[in-house]
């Protein structure tokens, strides 16, 4: 630090001691060769200032050149922070909206499941109904089958019935003539025919015990 | 999720196998446990939490378990049922006896005729094989134990379909309730029309074919589903023709 401030001692004598004439340095003392080499010196310092001055000058304008570059740079970052800016606002908005949008279609998919849960429960529901419906319509079927039997049964019964008449019409009629098979020796006939007609009837009256009960099950 | 005692393909093919060996000749191919296209098995569902997988598991279970419609000689019968593969069924033997003709009707009203029905000659248990597709059929597991939260699923009373819920009690000699294996029995609550439903864990699996209800407990009872794949390997499984 010492030499620089002789440095800057020295400068400013330079610039702000301008030198005196002297009459005593004015006077040569020892001939033309101490005159020269005042004269280098002074050539000297006018070549040190005239370089310190480009130095200087060319710093200045490289320091000048680097502040436009800075400022330029200063200039784009800051319209690049406020386009980021603007996006993150134009982000911040469109999140909002998406955020409002994810929140409707949840409450949507929440609404469509409670929907399907529904319709999925009014469906089990038609469904069961269904099923009872197909149970009853399968049970008339079967009812109305063994109703079917009962009527063919009960046309068979009719039939055993019409032969129990018949028979026992033969056997009235044998009654009355009764005289004409004793005189003959020939009751025996009527015998037979009272065998056969108990034997018809009875038939028709268990057949129709039978069918009674069967149509009894069929009730239960 | 795994099969610890068997594999459920297998035991699916071999079912459906046994459905189709049954028939002479045999109408058509009926897709095995190794080619079920169109059926999607509990254990296919992808992973979710709790509360969703829960659901997802009962919707496959709704759509799995079947209400079966026995026409009989004399009148209508229901039970339930559960699909094992996308044509063929298990149910009870009681559920199918004395039939003139079976349909089977899903949770949402679509309806199938049975096409061949055979049954098992000791166990309360029976085969149906349908004339369509089913959407969905259920994994098994054969391993249990006391206090396994189970659900039962069926269709009480012939009504719709129901999911109950409870516990494995215990499982018990089937002597007394004319069953040649274990019973197990169980706290969830069962009526008649549950029949051949499902007892299944709560991965969806089916554990056990529910067939009755003890009185003097109220306990459900469930055959194991070990049984069922015993008497498929033993071929045990007997065709069943209409009565009248």
């Amino acid at each position: 630090m010492d030499g620089g401030e002789q440095t800057t001692s020295g400068l400013n004598e330079w610039f702000t001691t301008p030198p005196q004439p002297d009459a005593d340095a004015v006077r040569p003392k020892v001939g033309r060769s101490g005159g020269r080499g005042a004269r280098w010196a002074i050539a000297g310092a006018l070549v040190l200032l005239v370089g310190a001055a480009a130095l200087l000058g060319a710093l200045a304008w490289h320091n000048n050149e680097r502040a436009e570059a800075w400022r330029a740079s200063f200039a784009a970052l800051q319209v690049e922070h406020d386009a980021a800016l603007s996006a993150n606002e134009d982000l911040a908005d469109a999140n909002g909206e998406l955020s409002d949008r994810v929140r409707q279609l949840s409450s949507d998919l929440e609404s469509s499941q409670e929907d399907v849960a529904g319709l999925e429960g009014r469906l089990s529901d038609l469904a069961q109904e269904k099923a009872g419906v197909e149970d009853e319509r399968e049970f008339i079927s079967i009812f109305a089958e063994r109703l079917a039997e009962v009527a063919v049964a009960y046309d068979e019964l009719a039939g055993m019935f019409r032969t129990c008449v018949r028979e026992q019409s033969t056997f009235t009629d044998m009654m009355i003539d009764f005289d004409l098979y004793w005189n003959t020796g020939t009751t025996y006939l009527v015998s037979e025919q009272a065998v056969a007609t108990g034997e018809a009837c009875g038939e028709a009256e268990a057949y129709l015990v039978e069918i009674r009960r069967y149509v009894d099950s069929l009730s239960q | 999720m795994s099969i610890p005692c068997r594999s459920n393909s297998i035991a699916l093919g071999l079912l459906a196998g046994l459905a189709l060996s049954c028939a002479e000749p045999p109408p058509e191919a009926v897709p095995t446990g190794e080619a079920r296209e169109n059926v999607v098995t509990v254990d296919e569902l992808p992973e979710a939490p709790g509360e969703l997988r829960s659901e997802a598991v009962e919707r496959v279970l709704r759509q799995a378990t079947l209400r079966v419609r026995t026409r009989g000689c004399f009148g209508v019968s229901t039970g339930s049922a559960f699909a094992v593969s996308d044509r063929v069924i298990v149910t009870n033997r009681h559920v199918i006896d004395n039939d003139a003709g079976i349909q089977v009707t899903s949770w949402d009203g679509r309806t199938w005729q049975a096409d061949l029905v055979a049954a098992a000659v000791y166990e309360d248990l029976a085969l149906v094989r349908i004339d369509g597709t089913l959407p969905v059929a259920l994994a098994f597991s054969s391993t249990y134990a006391s206090g396994d939260s189970v659900t039962v699923v069926g269709y009480p009373g012939g009504r719709r379909i129901t999911l109950s819920h409870g516990s494995i009690v215990d499982d018990v000699s089937g002597t007394v309730f004319s069953e040649p294996g274990r019973v197990i029995r169980v706290d969830a609550a069962i009526e008649q029309g549950t029949s051949g439903g499902p007892l299944v864990n709560t991965d969806g699996e089916v554990v056990a074919v529910v067939f009755g209800l003890e009185t003097s407990s109220g306990y459900g009872l469930a055959i194991p589903i070990n049984t069922l794949l015993d008497v498929a390997d033993a071929e045990a499984f007997l065709r069943v023709d209409p009565v009248c």
